[in-house]
């Protein structure tokens, strides 16, 4: 399989580490200097940006003088039936314009059908026709945003019919005709492979690594903490630390890439959040010294 | 699976979330569900072993949507009680459903759905829909894309419109629920809403009849003129110079909070 050279450009210019997605709860302390040296980069969800004025878009552009900062969109609804949404288009690419020339990426689901918008990222169904018709939306993103696109796979919870291949089919078949990036979110993989019964590695090893520009690292949760037969990818608790294994499993593979950690929900107040990164980020370098090793240099 | 069949089980799954029978008929007979919706008899079968998963699904899309109706308007939230608010959403999500890609306007959307419902509603406070409205001015007003425009530069002229901030928003409420009295107190309200330059926060200024008056003219373009002449006749007053007098320290007042900018620059057609 070949490697887009766009990608593999982007990968060199791209931070490493361990990062954070950068959410309102602690921007300002951000803006004020309380993770200058601890982050190597952030990421941010540019629809919690577009169309806002006030003391948003100075401070954005102050945090992104002093960090790299990775743009991860949440309604472009690549699996959705109906257009890709010109509005939608023209003010993300006007958005995006001072982020550097990153991928952007979003999710492999659909958000809403008949103009109506679910806001969740739900599900789009196993099949080659289906890997195609994404991949054909994906490129046209990346036309209209004029940058490499990259596509995240999520924790799903149903499969959304019959699927005639299975999930790593799917998204290397799409990853190839989009010839678009992979935001690989192992925790999704791990919530996946606990919901559905599946070996994460054994997934891991089928996905297209080449294709990988970031990983996404997140906590989760049982859906019903009685019954405890359904995980849920809240992005609301520490990360497990099977996902760490996971983690460190694709960097001895892959390198360095950026990897993002995700709080979205019972976010703890930012020290306590940087103390969890800085745990990751010695589970990411371990990971790699391994890889050093393995090649015969010095970790 | 060809498009059509892939587009029928995504179009199935989308009604499984916003139809207000969905979660009974799931329970009751998916199959039959499904069947309604167009679903290949496949897909029906394999969606049928996940129906508590579809519930899930269905349970986190409203949970989500609730969440971020009850961050912005708490006090409402508080107001209605959780088991009106899921009755509400339900709703919503059957009738209209939010439409916008930004997550932040669910709440306004789903106001703007409920306030005709709520005003009609005996069994809801007569204040809902003001103090509803009043908590989403905050964030209308802090988010502005509008707003810290630069002086027009032109002094103010009667043949003129004016110019202001483009974060200025203009409230009337039949209760006084920006004093955070409990309950409000019933008491025609006008409210100027601006962001102020220097904090980036909402400022509210309690407006008189009369200020009230006019700042509705200015907004609708009147000149300046125009707009003292038809506030008088709005309240029943003469242009005095008492009330001349009251305008033009008001109108200052406008100009040293940066919410008045000077003459627009272009008159009004005609």
């Amino acid at each position: 399989m070949s490697v887009p050279s766009d990608l593999s450009l982007r990968s060199a210019t791209a931070p490493t580490g361990v990062g954070l997605g950068l959410r309102g709860s602690f921007i300002a302390e951000v803006d004020a200097g309380a993770a200058d040296g601890r982050v190597p980069f952030f990421e941010i969800s540019p629809e919690n940006h577009m169309h806002r004025g006030g003391a948003g878009p100075a401070r954005l552009a102050r945090i992104r003088e002093r960090f790299p900062v990775l743009t991860h969109g949440l309604s472009m609804s690549i699996g959705g039936l109906e257009p890709l949404d010109s509005d939608y288009f023209a003010t993300l690419r006007e958005f995006l314009a001072p982020f550097g020339e990153h991928w952007h990426s979003d999710h492999l689901c659909f958000c809403g059908v008949d103009g109506k918008q679910l806001h969740d990222l739900l599900p789009v169904p196993f099949t080659s026709a289906s890997a195609r018709r994404l991949a054909a939306r994906v490129r046209e993103a990346a036309d209209r945003l004029e940058r490499p696109m990259a596509v995240e796979n999520i924790s799903y919870y149903l499969p959304l019919g019959v699927p005639s291949v299975d999930e790593p089919e799917f998204i290397a078949e799409l990853l190839e005709r989009a010839d678009c990036g992979l935001v690989l979110d192992v925790n999704n993989v791990f919530v996946n492979a606990t919901n559905h019964g599946f070996d994460a590695r054994a997934w891991l090893a089928r996905i297209p690594l080449a294709r990988v520009v970031q990983l996404h690292i997140a906590g989760h949760e049982f859906w019903d903490d009685v019954e405890q037969t359904l995980i849920i990818d809240t992005h609301g608790a520490p990360v497990r630390t099977e996902v760490d294994e996971l983690l460190a499993w694709v960097i001895e593979r892959t390198g360095p890439l950026p990897v993002l950690l995700e709080r979205d929900n019972n976010i703890p107040a930012l020290p306590e959040l940087l103390a969890e990164r800085d745990r990751l980020q010695a589970v990411y370098d371990r990971a790699l010294a391994r890889r050093e090793l393995a090649a015969g240099g010095q970790p | 699976m060809t498009e059509d069949r892939e587009g029928a089980a995504i179009a199935a799954f989308a009604a499984a979330m916003c139809e207000p029978d969905a979660p009974a008929r799931i329970r009751d007979d998916l199959p039959t569900y499904l069947a309604e919706h167009g679903v290949d008899p496949a897909d029906r079968e394999i969606l049928t072993r996940h129906r508590d998963q579809l519930l899930v699904y269905r349970a986190m899309v409203h949970s989500r949507l609730r969440g971020v109706i009850s961050e912005y308007l708490p006090r409402t939230v508080a107001i209605l009680g959780k088991p009106r608010l899921h009755r509400e959403l339900s709703a919503f999500m059957a009738e209209q459903a939010p439409r916008s890609v930004y997550f932040r306007c669910v709440p306004g959307e789903f106001l703007a759905w409920a306030a005709p419902r709520w005003r009609l509603d005996d069994a809801l406070p007569a204040h809902l829909v003001d103090l509803a409205s009043h908590e989403l001015l905050d964030q209308e007003v802090h988010d502005s894309v509008a707003g810290g425009e630069a002086a027009s530069g032109l002094p103010l002229a009667l043949d003129r419109p004016v110019q202001l901030d483009g974060s200025v928003r203009l409230r009337r409420y039949a209760f006084a629920v920006h004093r955070n009295d409990d309950p409000p107190t019933r008491e025609p309200t006008a409210l100027l809403a601006y962001r102020d330059r220097d904090s980036l926060r909402m400022r509210l200024l309690e407006l008189t009849p009369r200020a009230a008056a006019l700042c509705s003219h200015l907004f609708a373009g009147a000149c300046l003129q125009t707009a003292l002449t038809d506030t008088c006749t709005d309240c029943g007053e003469v242009m005095s110079d008492e009330f001349l007098a009251a305008m033009a320290s008001f109108l200052a007042d406008l100009g040293d909070r940066g919410v008045l900018l000077g003459a627009a620059d272009s008159c009004p057609p005609g």
